[in-house]
């Protein structure tokens, strides 16, 4: 178990610490979930850069139980939310009830699911679009405001949001303003035959696992803060700064030096919430490395993640069957290498 | 590549050591890529195929280069790049480089890239020549000293000609012509010089072309000045060569009187050929710059040879005498004088100064109207002896050619009345032909009777009766 320490740590012993903490907390949730490690690493680093997290893959691979063993590991609140057309607001954020409270009756504010550190917001996409800014007005700014009242939210806060990519209908697909919102967003895929064996084994004998806390007790936040602050301490070598920048400027449609996929595919390309989301990205992965710097394998591995949700395509690319991931590969094929 | 098992843990150094050996890379890339250029063109100025100057700006850019390659920054970011590849260092001695010296995790990395370079085995390798670079400087410099070659050999056929006229010059005979090899040999020398700018040729080619008339307008002068050459020409500016008194003596200077046999006017014959070649070689090299002043100093010495007498002018010439004198110019550039000249031979004797005349001295004078009984050889035979008159008899219009016509336009202009009035005849209208018609609104309107007894229908105008139709037509 991980326990903060009251002396000031050196910065390799911290860097040793927050890598020591990190694989502890993927250990222990691969000992429920059967492979995505790489979605798993993916979420735990974006937790840790302080973003949130939109996962899109097909109902069953596990995706409630990867953000309820992440949520244990870490000893963290944890609340689903099963986003539907007729959700409203106040069944997220809370609601008012008329309460006797001492012999008086009184309206006290009920907080609603989103007040825990770790929120899955379960097909996100099948709520409207009234009901989605709530929660992701909770997701920018940390706190809900209910009958003029503000209420902040617990820190860490994190949302983990999933859509469906079948079953398209009736649903509202998320805005760009708010998909930008989401420091990652991740594609689940089906598990490998190996994988499947392994999940048969688990889910179908008579023994239940569940991930144990990896934190201490009591002192979760602290530690999730220290690491946070942390990752913000990486250094990014100026070439590799350039290099995310070069990346972001080779998406953009209207940037001069767009390529032509770029110009062809894409309606709107990402905004500086993706630079960020690269750069904190690679920096999570340097530390998880062991590392007190980002490396060019940190950056190309933040990517995919960070910037494919953020690439609006049009509607050729939607008529070509390309996919943003396709013009991503693009974009970082055309761009030089540090 | 060496093993380097003993190597310092120090990132720094090993960013260092990369840093130079890059940077003594990229000096030998320079120095390489330069070295052709400076071969061929010391090559060249050594073969003595260019001036000075180019060994001058030789020695400059190699001065210059020098520099440049000293110049050449430390790369430690290239090196810290370098390192990174070949050791696989995850940007280690990148960061080291590039990031900031107070970043918090920096003793991080330090340590990181301190365990990369205590564990390596090898040093990284230093990057290849640029053989792209090195290969295209070295074609544009053999294709330079190519392009120089063929200029070289572009200007050869000019001085071997002047080498062909002046070796048949010497081989005239004539100690003048030699004189004129020799000039020309020691022309062709100096064309051939590389420390010789174009100015300088050019100058050298005005003063043997200057040798040249000198050495024809002395012996015009001889000729002139024979036994019976009294003929007195009265010049404006023209040429002293052409003045040729008519006299059988011969002078001092005469080369060829009439006495000589025709084996010897052909031995002149050909060494006048040889002096028009050499002439006009010249005037090619010398190149248009220099007319003018060339001009210029023939027309001051033919003025100090008209005063000398027994000159004639090429124009009007009332010289008299007749016989085989024959008067010509050497060439048809040869400045003429507008005013009249006079000349008078007088004797019998023949002098001659005429080139394209016949051969065997029998041609007949251009003015045979001279009195005395000498021959005297004034003007060339030819049409170009047909005067002119001045401009001041021309009507307005009117130029030596014909009627001057510049910029014409035809323009026909047809007025068919007056050339029905004037031609005064039947004329028969062609296809084509102009149909003039009289305008409706012209046409004489019917007389519309006494005043006060209306008819029913009143006249209409022509132009309206379309519009009307039959119904107030009368």
């Amino acid at each position: 178990m991980v326990t903060s320490r009251a002396a000031a740590p050196s910065p390799a012993e911290r860097v040793a610490r927050f890598q020591q903490t990190f694989r502890a907390i993927e250990d222990e949730v691969a000992r429920v979930i059967v492979g995505h490690a790489a979605a798993v690493r993916k979420v735990l680093g974006a937790f840790f850069a302080g973003g949130h997290v939109l996962i899109e893959g097909v109902p069953g691979l596990g995706k409630t139980l990867m953000v309820k063993s992440v949520s244990q590991a870490l000893g963290l609140t944890f609340k689903r939310i099963q986003f539907t057309p007729d959700l409203m607001p106040s069944d997220i954020v809370g609601v008012q009830l008329l309460t006797e409270i001492g012999g008086s009756r009184d309206l006290v504010f009920r907080e609603g699911p989103v007040f825990a550190n770790i929120v899955l917001a379960d097909e996100i996409n099948r709520a409207t679009p009234k009901t989605q800014s709530a929660v992701l007005e909770a997701m920018e700014e940390h706190q809900v405001t209910a009958f003029g009242e503000t209420h902040l939210l617990p820190d860490p806060f994190f949302v983990l949001a999933t859509q469906n990519p079948i079953e398209l209908e009736g649903t509202y697909p998320l805005p760009e303003a708010q998909l930008d919102r989401f420091h990652y967003k991740l594609v689940v895929t089906s598990p490998a035959a190996n994988e499947l064996k392994e999940i048969l084994r688990r889910t179908t004998a008579d023994r239940s696992q569940e991930a144990r806390p990896v934190l201490e007790p009591g002192q979760e936040g602290p530690i999730v803060d220290a690491m946070r602050h942390l990752v913000r301490q990486v250094t990014l070598a100026p070439p590799l700064e350039d290099y995310v920048v070069s990346v972001i400027v080779a998406a953009t449609p209207s940037a001069p030096g767009a390529i032509a996929p770029v110009r062809s595919y894409l309606r709107f390309g990402p905004g500086p919430r993706a630079a960020q989301a690269i750069v904190l990205g690679a920096k999570v992965s340097a530390l998880v490395d062991g590392r007190g710097h980002v490396s060019l394998a940190d950056i190309d591995d933040a990517i995919a993640p960070a910037v494919r949700h953020r690439l609006i395509l049009n509607f050729q690319a939607e008529a070509e069957n390309v996919t943003a991931d396709d013009v991503l590969r693009e974009i970082v094929r055309s761009v030089k290498r540090p | 590549m060496s093993p380097n098992a003993a190597a310092p843990a120090d990132p720094y150094r090993l960013i260092r050591d990369t840093t130079a050996r890059l940077r003594r890379r990229a000096r030998e890339d320079v120095l390489l890529a330069a070295l052709p250029p400076i071969a061929a063109a010391g090559g060249v100025t050594a073969a003595g195929w260019a001036s000075g100057w180019l060994a001058a700006a030789v020695a400059l850019a190699s001065g210059l280069l020098a520099f440049i390659a000293a110049r050449i920054p430390p790369r430690e970011a290239e090196a810290a790049r370098s390192l990174d590849h070949a050791l696989a260092a995850k940007e280690h001695f990148l960061t080291l480089v590039t990031g900031g010296a107070h970043e918090p995790l920096r003793a991080v990395v330090e340590r990181g890239a301190s365990d990369i370079a205590r564990a390596r085995t090898v040093f990284p390798p230093v990057p290849p020549f640029r053989w792209r670079r090195i290969l295209a400087s070295t074609a544009a410099s053999l294709a330079a000293v190519g392009l120089m070659l063929l200029l070289a050999a572009w200007r050869a056929p000019a001085a071997s000609s002047l080498e062909r006229l002046a070796h048949d010059l010497a081989s005239v005979g004539d100690p003048a012509a030699a004189a004129l090899a020799r000039s020309l040999r020691t022309l062709v020398d100096d064309l051939r010089r590389s420390d010789l700018s174009d100015d300088e040729k050019r100058q050298r080619v005005q003063a043997t072309l200057a040798e040249l008339e000198r050495q024809e307008g002395g012996s015009g002068r001889g000729e002139g000045g024979g036994k019976d050459g009294t003929g007195s020409g009265r010049q404006g500016s023209g040429s002293g060569r052409q003045g040729t008194g008519g006299g059988a003596g011969s002078g001092a200077e005469q080369r060829q009187g009439a006495g000589p046999g025709a084996g010897e006017r052909e031995g002149d014959a050909r060494s006048r050929q040889l002096r028009d070649r050499a002439r006009g070689e010249l005037e090619a090299l010398a190149g248009p710059l220099d007319g003018k002043a060339r001009g210029e100093k023939r027309g001051d010495r033919q003025e100090g040879d008209s005063d000398g007498g027994g000159v004639k002018a090429p124009r009007k010439a009332d010289g008299a005498g007749e016989g085989p004198g024959e008067g010509s110019q050497p060439s048809g550039n040869r400045p003429r004088g507008d005013g009249e000249a006079e000349g008078e031979g007088a004797g019998q004797g023949q002098g001659e100064k005429q080139r394209p005349g016949p051969e065997e001295g029998s041609g007949s004078a251009a003015r045979p109207e001279g009195g005395g009984t000498g021959t005297g050889s004034l003007g060339r035979a030819g049409p170009d002896d047909q005067a002119e008159p001045a401009k001041r008899y021309y009507a307005p219009g009117e130029g030596p050619g014909g009627w001057i016509i510049k910029d014409g336009r035809y323009v026909r202009v047809r007025i068919p009345d007056e050339r029905h009035a004037e031609e005064d005849l039947e004329t028969v209208a062609k296809p084509g032909d102009v149909n003039p018609e009289t305008p409706y609104g012209n046409a004489a309107l019917p007389s519309a009777g006494p005043v006060g007894e209306a008819h029913e229908s009143q006249p209409l105008p022509l132009e309206y009766r379309d519009a009307l139709g039959s119904r107030g037509a009368r």
